[in-house]
């Protein structure tokens, strides 16, 4: 049960955004350099991207829900520490995994087949890229936009979206807390009428069903 | 019908006095006169008299440091008072609506007939201690008229700190709340054991489960019955859409729905108060509306249960 309304979580959203700006640009940027090395990967690539999305979650997990959201949802500290762990895993996982070499790690921008790469793509670019133009058209006022590395939904989404193109059995680890963000978000984007996160439980659907299948395949 | 005694309140009695020297402004004359004939209930356990409509605050009030929303709240906090207005209720659980009251409070100034009530909600009995004395200072006030243990939460614990809390003076009535229908056996324990001043528990026009036991067992015991989602948190507004009124209506006085789900509550003889919740300025006047004028008798009780159930 949500007890705060749609114009006031919109109202703290804009709040958020205008605090932080011009940090968009900067997630903005950053987004699409983790999307530029999923297309063509390079050498300490994957480690770069996973610590960027490390410190997007840590991010969303601290200042959004820990420090904002806290203030209005007593559900919001739970959140912020799930977020913080999800990030502290992806540091784990990402970042060590390519030192330690051979323990089964996740290597992002390594896809295990074409067909999830571009999915995974997909996903990644509508987080990035779709997503808040789309709240804009649905009828949030600008600034107060989901941003992928600032807010949880498009954070969730994109994450995914690298893991579908990723290799690795640590995906599905890595994974969870993304998936699970997207239905809970959904849900909560229903209740209160917020049209442009109900893409978000298909989003998590569709990465759930890239991975089962893609995980089927030799990585 | 049975005719509700209005009770002067001690506001409206000071605007009464006030009234007689004040100049022919009808909004002056207005503000005199509507308290004044503000139906109010004793509690049980002192005979103190309270205001039959309170206000409820978790998700109305929790609108966060957003100043122009604030501001809004406090106009309804303001409208809540010029009718006479008597209970607020909140919690800690209500995210910043203790702040938002306190804020209110703070540019409306204290208000004489604010009876004020909000809850304890935290495992430890420890941590409780501090959670109401963070309370006290969000609202601005040294003392709670009301202090009630949150969804049973802990409750054998914040019991023993809540005696004590009244005994010292930091707040004048302990109580226990409930809502949904949830738990409602072990709350009939408490209150069949325990010596509580109030109960807190959801009944309106479709959710009458407390009828059978609950509130017969609160007025046997002389514990005040507060009723939380009145309208089923708006809800039972949907399902009316926008019918007509029914011709029984105006035999209560009621001017629209909201009064009569109002007063079908407020008409049953175990009730103390209602606390419906409200953004909106226009909302507050309709449910204010409800204390004033008569009240519904049985017979009328159910025809307004079989309206509301036939929509
Ligand atoms: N366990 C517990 O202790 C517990 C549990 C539940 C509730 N409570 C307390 O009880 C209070 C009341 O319950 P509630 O807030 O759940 O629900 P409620 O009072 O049954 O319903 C509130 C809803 O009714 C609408 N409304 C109010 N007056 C209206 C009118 N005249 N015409 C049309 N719509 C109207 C409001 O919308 P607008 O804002 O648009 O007017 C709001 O959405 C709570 O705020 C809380 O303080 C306590």
């Amino acid at each position: 049960m949500i007890l705060y309304e749609r114009e006031v979580y919109l109202s703290l959203l804009a709040r958020y955004n205008e605090a932080l700006w011009p940090a968009q640009l900067l997630a903005l940027l950053l987004g699409l350099l983790a999307l530029g090395l999923l297309w063509r990967p390079r050498r300490g690539g994957d480690r770069l991207v996973a610590a960027l999305l490390a410190v997007a979650w840590i991010w969303v997990g601290a200042g959004f829900f820990l420090r904002q959201m806290a203030s209005i949802d007593y559900a919001a500290p739970l959140f912020g520490w799930l977020f913080v762990l999800q990030g502290l895993l992806l540091a784990w996982r990402g970042l060590l995994a390519g030192r330690l070499g051979g323990k089964p790690g996740c290597k992002l921008g390594g896809s295990a087949s074409p067909a999830a790469t571009r999915i995974g793509l997909g996903l990644a670019a509508f987080a990035l890229l779709a997503m808040p133009p789309l709240a804009w058209l649905l009828g949030q006022p600008w600034p107060a936009l989901p941003v992928f590395g600032l807010t949880p939904g498009a954070t969730a989404v994109f994450t995914l979206g690298l893991l579908v193109a990723a290799r690795g059995r640590a995906r599905w680890l890595l994974a969870a807390v993304p998936i699970a963000w997207c239905l809970l978000g959904g849900f909560l984007a229903w209740e209160l009428a917020l049209p442009a996160a109900y893409p978000l439980p298909l989003a998590g659907l569709l990465g759930l069903a890239a991975l089962f299948l893609t995980g089927r395949r030799p990585a | 019908m049975t005719q509700e005694r209005p009770e002067p309140t001690r506001r409206a009695l000071l605007a009464g006095l006030a009234g007689l020297a004040l100049p022919a402004v009808p909004g002056a004359r207005a503000l005199a006169a509507g308290p004044a004939s503000v139906a109010t209930r004793p509690i049980p356990a002192s005979g103190e008299r309270i205001p039959v409509i309170g206000m409820g605050t978790s998700r109305t009030f929790n609108v966060g440091d957003d100043p122009g929303l604030r501001d809004a709240r406090t106009e309804v906090l303001r409208v809540f008072f010029e009718a006479g207005g008597g209970m607020i209720d909140s919690s800690p659980m209500y995210g910043s609506s203790e702040a938002v009251i306190g804020y209110g409070l703070e540019r409306l100034g204290m208000q004489e007939t604010l009876f004020s009530a909000t809850k304890v909600w935290i495992r430890s009995q420890a941590e409780g201690v501090e959670q109401m004395a963070e309370s006290r200072r969000l609202w601005g006030l040294p003392r709670f008229d009301l202090m009630q243990i949150h969804n049973l939460v802990s409750w054998e614990r914040h019991l023993e700190t809540l005696r004590r809390d009244k005994a010292e003076g930091r707040a004048r009535y302990i109580g226990i709340t409930t809502s949904h229908g949830r738990r409602h056996r072990e709350l009939e324990e408490i209150m069949a054991r325990e010596p509580l001043d109030f109960v807190q528990l959801s009944y309106n026009v479709l959710d009458r489960e407390v009828e059978r036991r609950l509130l017969p067992l609160a007025a046997e015991r002389g514990i005040a019955v507060i009723v939380n989602r009145p309208f089923r948190r708006g809800a039972l507004f949907e399902r009316i859409g926008d019918a007509p009124l029914p011709g029984w209506a105006a035999e209560v006085d009621c001017e629209n729905w909201a009064q009569i789900l109002l007063k079908f509550i407020l008409s049953h003889p175990a009730v103390t108060c209602a606390i419906p919740a409200t953004r909106q300025v226009a909302h507050m006047r309709e449910n204010m509306g409800a204390q004033i004028g008569r009240m519904p008798d049985e017979s009328l009780r159910k025809r307004m249960a079989a309206a509301v159930e036939a929509l």
